[in-house]
């Protein structure tokens, strides 16, 4: 070596230094990072995506069975049925008490000679030819108001069913109930599935984060000698976090998409039953898009964590020994 | 003209270990200052100090009459941009290039990759590792790793260079041209601090500082005496 003049002759400019730069190459490290250890990547990715699918699935779940219910949702309330051949006067006045509770929305009187007319207009002539009076009761139709609930629809069709010239009383579309029901319960899991396993990518992330940490300890021990800053430090560590929840978020898209192709035939078969018209959400751009910022943002909360605590604990001490 | 001073400088480790009692020194430009002393004495803690990379127990540490021992986080990084640091056993990473070990205080700052090469290859010319560019430290002899290190300290061109033995895989050849390095950079303003404990290689050096029992001397005006002592 021969040092007979300074290395540093002035070339003129001062080196540029930037922060941009910085974070620059701080992203491309993380990269190199995820390059480097391609299996553990997979299957933190592979991990994380696992666990977004499944509340993502399910939140689908319930939304398509809200959408549903919507697309079927006729008014609820009940048809009160009357014994045969009751005098008019006799529905008109049960049809006006119930007019007035105050759940009532609308009472539809359906008459004997109506709900007959009605049957003849049908398809089954010929076995009607054969009947020579209207076997057929007069009826109400009784459609309860929109934010009525279950209860006091029941209550009441109870109280109608006590009526003396009520034959029987059939409430609606139970099913409906039921479905209301399936779709409450799909909600709430769907927000305790979020809960247990937005905390599992979490923990995947720490997990991850710290082997990357820990296979770089010679790195930061030195930099940090050489006077690196903690956030700097930490930087390309933080960013490894983000990238591994925003391909965990790539890949609960694709399962979900994947799930929903393999279901879709027998769902769109159960749609057509009931008219056709309803159209399942699928996959669309917002909720993949929802899904992979939320996998970036916990991905991003597990290394911001495991970073700071790591760098607290000075392990990677300036001392060097 | 720049100088690092120490001003009622005491160190203590946990366990009530005092290792320095009271040190006031001053270091300046233009040549190099030694600090000897046996092994154990407090070389390598007291180069920690100087370069900002541990907080002394007591006192301050003034660099160009500025407190840098009053400094925030911020500020001693920025300060410590500024410090170029050879350490005793190298600290190279092992599984990072030469290149790239030594453009390490580049990239910390944000250099342009086009900068960084400019400045790495000039660096590593100078210690005469050119050759060795893309190769891994593994690869090296200890010699060879130590200039690298160099190389590392020098490359930001620092004006407070603080090096730990940094002679101590050389020949004497080698050391005396390390030195002369070391000079050119005293000569532009650059501090610079080495710590040894080989009595050849500060035989004829102009600024020895001696670190005895907690505290420190100059031995410059001794120098005569403690030649005709040996
Ligand atoms: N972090 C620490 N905690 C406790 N004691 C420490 C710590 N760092 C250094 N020491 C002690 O301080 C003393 C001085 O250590 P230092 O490394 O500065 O010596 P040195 O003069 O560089 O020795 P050598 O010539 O062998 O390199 C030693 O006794 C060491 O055990
Ligand atoms: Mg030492």
């Amino acid at each position: 070596m021969k040092p007979q003049s300074f290395p540093w002759p002035d070339d003129g400019r001062e080196a540029r230094e930037s922060v941009a730069r910085v974070r620059l190459r701080s992203l491309k490290e993380s990269f190199e990072h995820l390059c480097s250890h391609p299996l553990i990547t997979f299957f933190v990715w592979l991990l994380i995506g696992i666990a977004l699918s499944l509340p993502a699935g399910f939140w689908l779940v319930q939304h398509n069975i809200g959408v549903v219910a919507q697309e079927l949702s006729t008014d609820s309330g009940f048809t009160v049925y009357f014994y045969k051949d009751l005098p008019q006067e006799e529905v008109e006045t049960a049809a006006n008490s119930l007019r007035r509770n105050p759940i009532v929305k609308d009472v539809d009187v359906i008459t004997a000679q109506e709900a007959w007319e009605f049957l003849m207009a049908s398809d089954f002539d010929e076995e009607l030819d054969a009947l020579d009076s209207n076997p057929l009761p007069a009826s109400l139709t009784v459609t309860a108001t929109q934010e009525t609930d279950r209860e006091q629809i029941l209550e009441l069709a109870k109280w109608a069913s006590e009526q003396p010239a009520v034959e029987s009383v059939e409430v609606d579309t139970e099913w409906m109930v039921q479905l209301h029901q399936i779709r409450q319960i799909a909600s709430r899991l769907t927000w305790i599935l979020s809960a247990l396993y937005g905390i599992g990518v979490v923990f995947v992330s720490v997990a991850a984060v710290r082997y990357a940490m820990d296979s770089r300890f010679e790195e930061l021990r030195v930099i940090s000698l050489l006077g690196a800053s903690n956030r700097s430090m930490r930087r390309p560590f933080v960013y490894c976090g983000v990238l591994y929840g925003f391909g965990g978020g790539v890949v609960a898209t694709c399962i979900v998409v994947l799930s929903l192709m393999i279901i879709e035939q027998p769902l769109q078969g159960l749609a057509n039953r009931y008219g056709g018209s309803i159209q399942f959400l699928a996959m669309d751009y917002l909720f993949s898009f929802i899904l992979i910022v939320v996998g970036s943002i916990l991905g991003l909360v597990g290394a911001l964590q495991v970073t700071v605590v790591q760098i607290r604990k000075n392990r990677y001490s300036n001392r060097s020994r | 003209m720049s100088s690092v001073a120490l001003k009622s400088v005491g160190m203590d480790f946990p366990g009530g270990f005092e290792l320095f009692k009271n040190l006031n020194a001053r270091f300046d430009d233009k040549a190099i200052n030694f600090v000897v002393g046996r092994s154990g004495v407090g070389k390598t803690t007291l180069l920690q100090i100087i370069a900002g990379l541990l907080p002394p127990s007591r006192g301050k540490v003034f660099v160009n009459d500025i407190n840098v021992t009053g400094f925030n986080r911020s500020e001693m990084l920025r300060y410590r941009k500024y410090v170029g640091v050879v350490t005793q056993n190298s600290s190279l990473v092992l599984d990072r290039s030469v290149y790239e070990n030594v453009a390490m205080p580049l990239r910390i700052t944000g250099m342009s990759g086009q900068d960084i090469r400019h400045r790495v290859g000039a660096s590593l010319r100078v210690v005469g590792m050119s050759d060795a560019s893309n190769l891994l430290p593994t690869r090296l002899s200890s010699g060879e790793r130590q200039r690298v290190s160099i190389a590392r300290a020098i490359v930001h061109r620092p004006k407070l260079l603080v090096a730990d033995e940094p002679t101590g895989n050389f020949d004497r050849e080698l050391a005396l041209e390390v030195l002369g390095l070391f000079d050119l950079f005293a000569e532009r303003d650059t501090v610079v601090v080495v710590a040894t404990h080989d009595p050849n290689l500060v035989s004829h050096a102009e600024r020895v500082f001696e670190l005895e029992n907690g505290t420190i001397e100059s031995l410059s005006r001794k120098q005569s005496s403690m030649e005709s002592a040996e």
